[in-house]
């Protein structure tokens, strides 16, 4: 596997940023946003892009100490 | 149930009290550094971003809005995983030139001082009800919890240590170089104390209302409209107006700004913080809901903004709604400290310093410390104001809202400031005023309606009918909408100045300008003499002294190149004392630069490198691989084995490599942006010497250094530069300096051990050759004891005779030898045939065993004009190496003949021959093709050079297998 680089994370929390867009700020939200829904998937949806911001910090961080 | 305001007074002062000490511990190190620069707490300290209108007016907010709430934070969200792109560019922009506030980043990329007061004062009107807003918070939770008014004087009193904890913590230091340790730490406990606050509330409002989930389930079951509520405003306008205001504000807001940049440790940090800040926002806002509905399960009739208190005092829990009156203490004195402190920074710099710039018989430091601990108080006390005007006549959320769309009106400019290189300071004043105009006719003016200051104005809620958009969504789209068009159309419109053109270029980090210019001051200590007029003595000698240390230079520095850049350290280091417009002014007016005088090469040089290894982490693409490149060539000229040291045009040392560094004794840091001619001796006389010289090439240079003597060959050649080979200029130069010492004491010692070797084999052969003599010498003289006969006696006295002459004929030749290596000697008319005889003696000597015929043909009549002894040495070397190559009963003819114009002599023999791959180097000393020990290469090229010396000339004929001719041709003498 390549080893990350800083442009690897750099792409990996733009990918992040657009799918909270496209989550969030977009007529997507539409989908998630129904009264059968589970009071808390708002909070799911947010944590899930949480995770994926952490691990592109991760794997560059990991990458980085990779002799 | 109520709480006592007393009781209340004190756990608010004791926190308050904990709060100080918190900051004064850190600040006295005694919390280890590994602790107050770890990422948590950079991330804890990032939580001065939820207010008291997060932990109080979430709840509000959702009750009437739902799920709008989140948009606050996850617009943050958005901003944070926009990180790489958008804050990590002004984090270093804001480290790189120390810049501590927004207005200061646009005042350094804008070169205006107009848009400094401009974003200062927009900043301010934009927090001041900000401010308020938590000052209204924690009044109105005292009132929540006494259920009683409570007096002027608690709010006076909370703004006053609030006043004294920012003048103490947070304006310690002037300059953004030290940071606030206590304070970030102090920021970091408080967002800790609000997130266990309201976990704490929402746990309790789960287990302690609805008895654990399942409770929470059957409530939500019976009432499902609670849901459908939380939902409904997702995806309308609102909605998104809200997360793209919250991402302007999660880095413009003056106490983001702050606490992002300006208290940042370390770069790493913010990387942390780009996932851990949303997670902490995300632990902070579950239980809301949670607590909204408990509120609505036990049939509250408070506000719901402060929901948050009344489930547990309704409840009747004893301390939890003590923590969580703290918890809202704490979330309002972080904001209004940080906020206050960011402020002052700007007013400082923006507002105070260009109004009245203190005399520089004032010392500037407690000028500026000073000044900015009133700025502190004023602010305090004109948001105190705002909340004493605007008492209880707009939500907690509003007055935030109306903050937010204030700094969205940077995004024009921030994003300008990153990425767009053509904006100008006209078109960002134009985008601003445009801005902040239809703000205030839509949020401002309104606001102020409402709180009864206006009587009448425009029906704005018709306007906003009329386009089907929200208050919020209507103010942020034509503000924005008309300060983005301004910003762009005046800034193309308009033409950018050189010094805009250079600081757009300084933000937008992939491009680099280098220095230009020759400061006009000659020396750090000139330096110190022209600030101090304008500075301070003292202040002025601390700056120098300071930006000296920061570049690690000597003050006794010289060079135009290290002069331009100490100008710009010291003036990035103002940047964050004064601001920037302001010591830009300063170090243009007492630092000026000589426009005329071309920067050296080496300068721009050492500025692209520099900038280039703060900055390889953005380079991509080609140039990043042009990067790599231009490092690995770099490297090949620094370890390569040969000094090599290149000029520029103004002759100024521009690379000195390890090689030449090794050789000198020079490091590269003190010659690089010298001429030559300032080196030390002996290097200046060789060098600048050379570089003088028209030759090319100059060899085997003997140079007396450190009492010892080395020997270099030199070479050289011209660069071309071709932006420059169309001037007069003279072209740029390399020189490589090749160390000849070590081969050169090489030499010697092997010439040496050659010759103790080859006084080795005369030894031998002068121990045997005399032996025979004397041995016969003694027997004639042990039989002349007996002898009685005369003519017996005589005849025995001359064959001692003949023996004792043989011996000093072979003393004779070896003298002459020994003798033959001294030049400058007389020449005589000598006989080549005794010369040749002289030398078979010799070589007879060395190789008495070898079983060789030596054949001489030589005419008695041949003469030459020349060293007798010298010439000898040549036969003795050829006869020598003939004997070493030819085997057991081999003849070796030497042949002589003469004809009207030259005498040739060969010297042939049967022997191995020369191999072919060796015959180019035959007269190189130390050629040799003997087995070690036998020979050091040495006699060929001393032959050479002797009959050379006698204008003659030497030829070989060689052929493996077959024997060596060697042709020797002398002048016959006239």
């Amino acid at each position: 596997m390549a080893r990350p680089n800083n442009s690897d994370s750099t792409d990996k929390s733009l990918v992040t940023a657009f799918v909270l867009i496209l989550f969030f700020a977009t007529p997507f939200a539409a989908l998630w946003a129904r009264f059968s829904h589970a009071w808390y998937t708002p909070y799911v949806l947010w944590l899930l892009l949480i995770a994926l911001l952490a691990m592109a910090h991760l794997l560059k961080e990991k990458g980085n100490k990779s002799p | 149930m109520t709480l006592e305001l007393s009781s209340l007074f004190t756990a608010g002062f004791f926190y308050l009290v904990l709060l100080f000490l918190v900051a004064y511990v850190t600040d006295l190190g005694l919390i280890p550094e590994a602790w107050v620069s770890h990422p948590l707490v950079y991330t804890l300290s990032l939580g001065v971003y939820a207010t008291s209108w997060t932990y109080y007016g979430s709840v509000g907010l959702a009750n009437s809005n739902g799920y709008l709430f989140l948009t606050i934070y996850l617009g943050v969200t958005l901003a944070f995983a926009l990180s790489p792109v958008l804050l990590r560019p002004i984090l270093r922009l804001t480290s790189e030139y120390q810049l501590s506030s927004l207005a200061d980043l646009f005042a350094f990329r804008y070169r205006s001082q107009v848009v400094g007061v401009l974003v200062t004062l927009f900043m301010l009107i934009g927090a001041l009800p900000y401010i308020a807003l938590q000052i209204r918070a924690v009044t109105q939770s005292l009132h929540e919890l006494t259920q009683e008014a409570p007096p002027h004087i608690l709010a006076l009193g909370f703004c006053i240590t609030l006043t004294a904890f920012a003048i103490l913590f947070g304006a310690r230091h002037i300059s953004p170089r030290q940071k606030h340790r206590g304070l970030v730490m102090a920021m970091a406990f408080e967002s800790l104390i609000k997130l266990l606050a309201l976990l704490g509330v929402g746990l309790f409002a789960l287990f302690g209302v609805f008895s654990g989930p399942e409770g929470l389930n059957q409530w939500l079951s019976e009432h499902p409209e609670a849901i459908q509520k939380l939902y409904e405003p997702v995806g309308n306008t609102q909605w998104s107006t809200l997360i793209f205001l919250a991402f302007g504000a999660a880095f413009l807001l003056p106490r983001q700004f702050h606490m992002l940049f300006a208290e940042n440790l370390r770069e790493d940090n913010l990387r942390v913080a780009s996932w851990s800040f949303p997670l902490y926002l995300l632990l902070l806002n579950l239980p809301i809901p949670v607590i909204l509905w408990a509120g609505h399960s036990l049939g509250l009739n408070t506000d719901p903004d402060y929901f948050v208190l009344s489930i547990t005092l309704s409840q009747g829990h004893s301390w939890l709604p003590l923590l969580t009156f703290i918890g809202g203490i704490s979330a309002a004195s972080a904001m209004v400290i940080i906020t206050t402190l960011a402020l002052s920074s700007m007013c400082m710099n923006h507002l105070l310093l260009p109004a009245s710039y203190p005399d520089p018989r004032v010392n500037l430091y407690y000028w500026l410390l000073w000044g900015r601990r009133l700025m502190i108080g004023l602010i305090i006390l004109a948001g105190y104001s705002f909340y004493a005007f605007l008492e209880h006549r707009a939500g907690l959320a509003q007055l935030g809202l109306i903050s937010f769309v204030a700094v969205a009106q940077f995004l024009p400019g921030i994003i300008g400031l990153l990425y767009w290189r053509r904006a100008t300071r006209e078109g960002v004043i134009a985008g601003l005023l445009g801005g902040i105009t239809v703000w205030t006719l839509t949020l401002l003016v309104p606001m102020l309606k409402h709180s009864g200051f206006i009587e009448n104005a425009y029906p704005i809620a018709q306007w906003q009918a009329m386009l089907g958009l929200d208050h919020w969504s209507f103010a942020t789209f034509w503000s924005l909408s008309l300060n983005g068009l301004l910003f762009a159309m005046v800034s193309l419109a308009r033409p950018q100045r050189s010094e805009e053109q250079q600081a757009a270029a300084s933000c937008c980090s992939s491009i680099f300008i280098p220095l230009t210019g020759v400061v006009a001051a000659r020396s750090p200590e000139e330096f110190k003499k022209e600030l101090g007029a304008l500075l301070g003595k003292s202040t002025a000698e601390k700056e120098v002294d300071h930006a000296l240390r920061d570049l690690d230079m000597s003050p006794s520095e010289t060079r135009p190149a290290e002069l331009r850049r100490l100008r710009e350290r010291i003036e990035h280091n103002l940047y964050g004392l004064i601001g920037p417009q302001m010591s830009h002014l300063i170090i243009n007016q007492k630092l000026t630069l000589d426009p005329e005088a071309r920067t050296a090469l080496a300068d721009s040089m050492r500025y692209v490198e520099d900038r280039l290894a703060h900055s390889r982490s953005l380079l991509h693409g080609l140039t990043r691989e042009l990067d790599n490149l231009q490092r690995y060539q770099r490297q090949i000229l620094e370890d390569l084995p040969l000094g090599a040291c290149a000029l520029g045009q103004d002759g100024e040392i521009i690379i000195w490599n390890q090689a030449m560094e090794d050789t000198t004794g020079i490091d590269a840091e003190t010659t690089i942006g010298h001429p030559l001619p300032q080196l030390p001796e002996p290097w200046n006389g060789l060098l600048s010497g050379f570089a003088r010289v028209t030759d090319s090439h100059s060899y085997h240079l003997e140079v007396q250094f450190a009492g010892k003597t080395r020997w270099f060959n030199l070479h050289k050649a011209a660069i071309e530069d071709p932006q420059v080979s169309t001037t007069s200029e003279a072209p740029g130069m390399v020189i490589l300096m090749e160390d000849l010492t070590q081969m050169e004491n090489l030499e010697a010692e092997l010439a040496h051990s050659d010759r103790l070797a080859s006084i080795g084999r005369l030894a031998a052969g002068v121990a045997h050759e005399i032996g025979n003599p004397v041995t016969g010498i003694a027997s004639i003289a042990q039989n002349l004891k007996y002898e009685e006969e005369p003519g017996a006696i005589e005849q025995s006295a001359r064959d001692i005779l003949l023996q004792t002459r043989r011996i000093t004929d072979i003393v004779q030749s070896l003298m002459n030898f020994s003798r033959s290596s001294s030049t400058d000697r007389p020449r005589d008319n000598v006989a080549l045939h005794a010369i040749l005889e002289d030398a078979l003696a010799l070589v007879q000597l060395m190789h008495k065993h070898d079983g060789l015929h030596f054949d001489i043909d030589c005419d008695p009549g041949i003469h030459l004009y020349a060293d007798r002894q010298r010439l000898s040495q040549v036969f003795v070397n050829l006869l020598n190496n003939a004997s070493d190559a030819s085997a057991k009963g081999d003849t070796i003819r030497v042949q002589a003949r003469q004809d009207n114009h030259q005498i040739n002599i060969e010297v042939v023999d049967q022997g191995s021959g020369i191999p072919d791959h060796f015959r180019e180097q035959l007269f190189e000393p130390f050629a040799t093709t003997k087995r070690t020990g036998k020979g050091t290469g040495l006699g060929l090229a001393l032959a050479r050079n002797i009959i050379l010396d006698h204008n003659g000339d030497i030829e070989i004929d060689s052929e493996p297998g077959r024997g060596t001719r060697v042709i020797i041709s002398f002048p016959r003498p006239q």
